[in-house]
């Protein structure tokens, strides 16, 4: 309708402007206007008879095209019915690779490319320091508070600067606890401590009220908070009204000045409200030591971030001369933020994107394959057609339409396929792996895997229009039964073959490497015995538990009162629960050393007496701590078997001193009392560090782990260990309640993941192959039914015929495994920070994935062989 | 063949000889026509729109929208492949008929 009155349009311009020439000549012959015109109208004839003529020629035209793409359709649907065994190989092929490398590059794109919800988050930098001495070089990420002030205050580059707590521990996401009363029942909330400026870094504004202010940062203005989205539908069922309200958190009135907008995050989703810090300032502007807050600052317009790294050396290094004490060699690094963030999981991540590439190539070549032999049994067809007026162009417009119809089919299939894999892969994946619940599937993403499937369906779908108007009739009549396994086209279609095995090869070994390093993950010892051990994190106000006395009370009482349970063997309280990592760490100097030799990082971990029993780890020499060491008794720690190795080689170790501060400075020595055996305190895959055990009741901290042996499965006793702990105090709720066996398998929870991603790619890419080896195998069978009738009419026995073919099929797999196993070996060594105890070339890995390929393609060889050899061949003969 | 056909056929076959030098608008296609007939031939100048879309859908031209020496917009035609195949037969076989015709007529 619209067409018609465009076309219309158009025919008049060009009739309009044949007149409008004519009378411009008429005019310079010397003719008036009127005249000339009167002359050109005459002369052209009917204006609107021969307009309203060209519209109906255009018309009919339209509608010849129109339903010839009608046709074609039809046609196209009929074909594609016919041989629906094709179609729904090539269907399911397409989906596979659309699918699945949608899905998958989708979550790609969520974790690695999407922008973080700030203001120019390419802007925004994150800060650490570096001490080469003590080897910090990035991976401790935490600064000291007063070179934070100094930084803000001396930089020319930023904006604004702005510092947060934030944990530094493994799996420890380093926000505090803000416990709510004042409602019917005690709510432990997470939080995350800032100083003022934190939102003004970020650039994001609030939704409703307001974000801090910088002078809220020191205490006294320190009374206010911001409630996430989250929090506000929670607890306050959005209540526009909340702004002014105040919070009980902490025992302290806390004033709502804004909540975040549902979008807003950072580092992590778990913070329900931002309070400030309370700083004093002088006692802040003091703090060079203890390293525990994280930095973020805005650079300013125009200012790269080489520039700003330039003048942050610097500064570090005036600082470092202002401060030889605290400074000493202390430097700092800065990055952009998004990039810190999701740095460890960014070599996994471009695997997978390997892992998508390698599938979409191999469903690509499977497709063009099955359209090439397709082809190659349409011949005749297409030579009849064409004999019988068909012209090029009309057979390759109807190829054309069965293409988009295929690729239309796989390309909804895939949709479908990779939204319902995007779901499961959400859902059954570890916590941790950051941002991975926004992966929605990208449009991008799907327009290019459809793009790249359906173009090959449109290549390699219009050959055999190619072909067709190159053949004579009768050459293609006489040739169709032998065409087959040999000539041009199969050269490619066997090329395509090896192709694919080659590269499920390469992908089917990455998985296998990836499976094996798990497999060695799990079986590391992790130095204690982790079944039938509950655990859960205890964490005590300040405000109730301010004094040392009360805190070791309250663990007294809650450990006497568990181990009293039926079921309960032992129980104990330590800080650093392992795999998670250490509680802190320090300097430290042994006594009788020159003093040069401080300045080494020591882990430490306080811990009740019968911590060591209930985690089954074996003391080698000396004592364990005793209900005897006290607050007021001699210090006292029990040293590692690392740490006894690495500084006391020829000596032993017990009755030696420690103190944990540089030499100089005076502080309390602690007596060697015991060397216990190492346990992986710092992850599975982490070398156990240097460490020392301290007395509970001589090193007390307000948040410390329960661990509780259990003579059964340990989820029996929650309920009643619970109870205990409210019994001595009932408006604190344990929370982390986990088995030790859950805490080890979560803390491998990423490199699970990653395993697993992989086999499904690897498991595709199998299905495919094998797929692309049946298909190319059967239509090969299929065009020489004749060639093999004959043989066996001449007397070859079957099984013979079966070598025969199944030797050719093979040969073609042998090359694709030579081809894909020296690739592999290149290839692989990408690998290697991505592998845990296991050679990116491990021959038994390489040698059984091999024969399991070798296995599968014998197999997709060996059926349409099987099927071809049960051909009667007076039968086959006779099709000719 | 009636004597509109036989035109009809005559007039594309005309048109595509006029093409066969490059591509021509419409109106030049006319000019074109009586130049080289020296305006012996007068042709409905609108009846050559219809013959020209229908060579069009049958695939013999192809037309572009372009501009001329004296800046105005007109549409272009071209012969195509086929085009110009069809140029040919025709051509022959208009010669043939010609000399057939003219011995008929020569007889006595």
């Amino acid at each position: 309708m619209i067409r018609r009155r465009a076309e219309k349009r158009e025919i008049d311009k060009e009739l309009r402007s044949h007149l409008e020439m004519r009378i411009q000549d008429n005019i310079d012959e010397g003719m008036t206007p009127l005249e000339a015109r009167n002359e050109a109208y005459q002369r052209f004839g009917n204006l609107i008879q021969i307009q309203q003529t060209c519209a109906a020629i255009k018309d009919l035209k339209s509608e010849a095209i129109m339903g010839a793409f009608l046709h074609d359709l039809r046609y196209g649907f009929r074909i594609l019915y016919k041989k629906i065994g094709f179609t729904i190989v090539a269907v399911v092929t397409l989906a596979l690779g659309i699918g699945i490398n949608s899905s998958i590059f989708s979550i790609v794109n969520a974790v690695l490319l999407r922008p973080l919800p700030y203001k120019e988050p390419n802007r925004i930098v994150e800060f650490w320091e570096t001490n080469p001495i003590k080897g910090w070089n990035g991976d401790t990420i935490s600064c000291a508070p007063a070179n934070f002030l100094d930084w803000k205050e001396q930089n020319h580059s930023f904006e604004e600067m702005a510092a947060y707590l934030g944990g530094s521990q493994r799996g420890n996401n380093g926000l505090s606890d803000f416990y709510l009363t004042g409602g019917d029942r005690p709510e432990r909330l997470q939080g995350m401590q800032v100083t003022g400026e934190f939102f003004s870094v970020l650039g994001v504004p609030a939704e409703l009220g307001r974000t801090l202010r910088p002078e809220e940062t020191w205490k006294g203005n320190d009374l206010v908070v911001v409630l996430s989205h989250g929090l506000w539908e929670r607890h306050f069922g959005s209540d526009p009204s909340v702004i002014g309200k105040t919070l009980q958190l902490n025992g302290s009135s806390y004033q709502i000045v804004g909540v975040m907008p549902s979008s807003f995050y950072f580092a992590g989703k778990d913070a329900e409200l931002w309070a400030p810090m309370g700083w004093e300032r002088d006692k802040v502007a003091q703090q060079r030591r203890p390293h525990y807050v994280r930095v973020i600052a805005r650079l300013k317009p125009g200012v790269t971030v080489a520039q700003a790294r330039a003048e942050m050396t610097g500064i570090a290094s005036r600082l470092e001369q202002q401060y030889p004490v605290t400074n000493k060699m202390m430097g700092v690094g800065l990055e952009v933020l998004q990039n810190w963030e999701v740095a460890d999981t960014r070599l996994s991540l471009f695997v997978f994107l390997g892992a998508v590439a390698f599938v979409l190539l191999i469903a690509c070549a499977n497709v063009a394959n099955l359209l090439l032999a397709r082809s190659a049994t349409r011949t005749k067809e297409f030579a009849l057609r064409a004999a019988l007026g068909a012209g090029r162009e009309r057979i390759a417009r109807q190829l054309l339409t069965e293409s988009f119809l295929l690729s239309a089919l796989g390309g909804v299939a895939g949709l479908i396929l990779a939204s319902i894999c995007n779901r499961l892969v959400i859902a059954f994946s570890p916590g941790g792996i950051p941002r991975l619940d926004e992966a929605r599937l990208d449009f991008r993403v799907i327009a290019f895997t459809i793009g790249v499937s359906c173009l090959t369906a449109i290549v390699f779908g219009l050959v055999p229009a190619i072909t067709a108007s190159k053949t004579d009739l009768n050459d293609a009549l006489k040739d169709a039964g032998q065409k087959g396994s040999t000539g041009k086209g199969s050269r490619l279609r066997n090329a395509l073959v090896v192709a694919e095995i080659a590269l499920s090869l390469v992908l089917v070994i990455g998985a296998g490497l990836m499976i094996k390093s798990f497999m060695r993950l799990q079986q590391v010892n992790p130095g204690f015995d982790t079944s039938n051990v509950l655990t859960m994190v205890t964490s005590l106000p300040s405000e109730k538990y301010a004094k040392d006395a009360q805190i070791i009370s309250f663990y007294d009482q809650v450990l006497a009162r568990i181990k009293t349970l039926p079921g309960v063997q032992s129980a104990a309280a330590v800080m650093g629960l392992p795999p998670l990592g250490s509680a802190y760490t320090s300097d430290f100097t042994i006594e009788g050393r020159p003093p040069e030799e401080y300045g080494k990082e020591v882990r430490h971990n306080p811990i009740t007496p019968d911590y060591f029993q209930t985690m089954k780890i074996p003391m080698i020499a000396g004592r364990n701590f005793t209900d005897a060491d006290t607050a007021t008794s001699l210090p006292v720690v029990i040293v590692t078997q690392a740490l006894a190795h690495r500084y006391f080689p020829n000596q032993d170790p017990i009755g030696q001193h420690m103190k944990f501060t540089k030499p100089e400075v005076d502080s309390t020595w602690y007596t060697i009392v015991g060397i216990v055996s190492d346990v992986k305190q710092e992850g599975v895959a982490t070398e156990s560090r240097p460490q020392v055990y301290e007395a509970f009741a001589q090193n007390d901290n307000s948040g410390m782990y329960l661990a509780i042996r259990t003579t059964g499965d340990p989820h029996n006793l929650v309920s009643a260990v619970l109870g205990e702990i409210r019994a001595v105090d009932k408006d604190l709720p344990p929370y982390d309640i986990k088995t030790m066996e859950e805490v080890m398998s979560l803390s491998v929870g990423k490199e699970r993941f990653s395993m697993l991603l992989l086999a499904i790619f690897a498991g595709t890419a199998l299905v495919l192959a094998s797929v692309g080896i049946y298909g190319v195998m059967s239509y090969t069978m299929s065009q020489r039914t004749v060639e093999i009738g004959i043989r066996m009419a001449l007397g070859a026995q079957r099984k013979n015929v079966l070598a025969m073919i199944l030797g050719q099929g093979m040969l073609l797999v042998a090359i694709g495994l030579a081809i894909g196993g020296v690739t592999a070996f290149v290839a692989t060594s990408a690998m290697k920070t991505l592998l845990f105890n296991v050679s990116t070339t491990d021959p038994i890995v390489f040698l059984l994935i091999s024969l399991l390929l070798t296995l599968v393609a014998m197999l997709a060889c060996f059926m349409p062989a099987r099927r071809a050899t049960k051909i009667d061949p007076i039968q086959a003969l006779r099709f000719e | 063949m009636t004597k509109n056909e036989l035109l009809q056929g005559t007039l594309d076959m005309l048109i595509l000889k006029a093409l066969s030098r490059g591509p021509l608008h419409g109106y030049a296609i006319a000019r074109w026509f009586e130049r080289a007939t020296d305006d012996a031939l007068r042709v409905e100048e609108g009846s050559l729109y219809p013959a020209l879309y229908r060579m069009e859908a049958r695939g013999w031209i192809a037309s572009k929208w372009g501009v001329t020496d004296r800046k105005r917009n007109a549409k272009f035609y071209e012969l195509t492949k086929i085009g110009r195949q069809q140029l040919e037969a025709e051509t022959s076989s208009w010669a043939h008929l010609s000399s057939v015709i003219s011995r008929v007529m020569q007889m006595a």
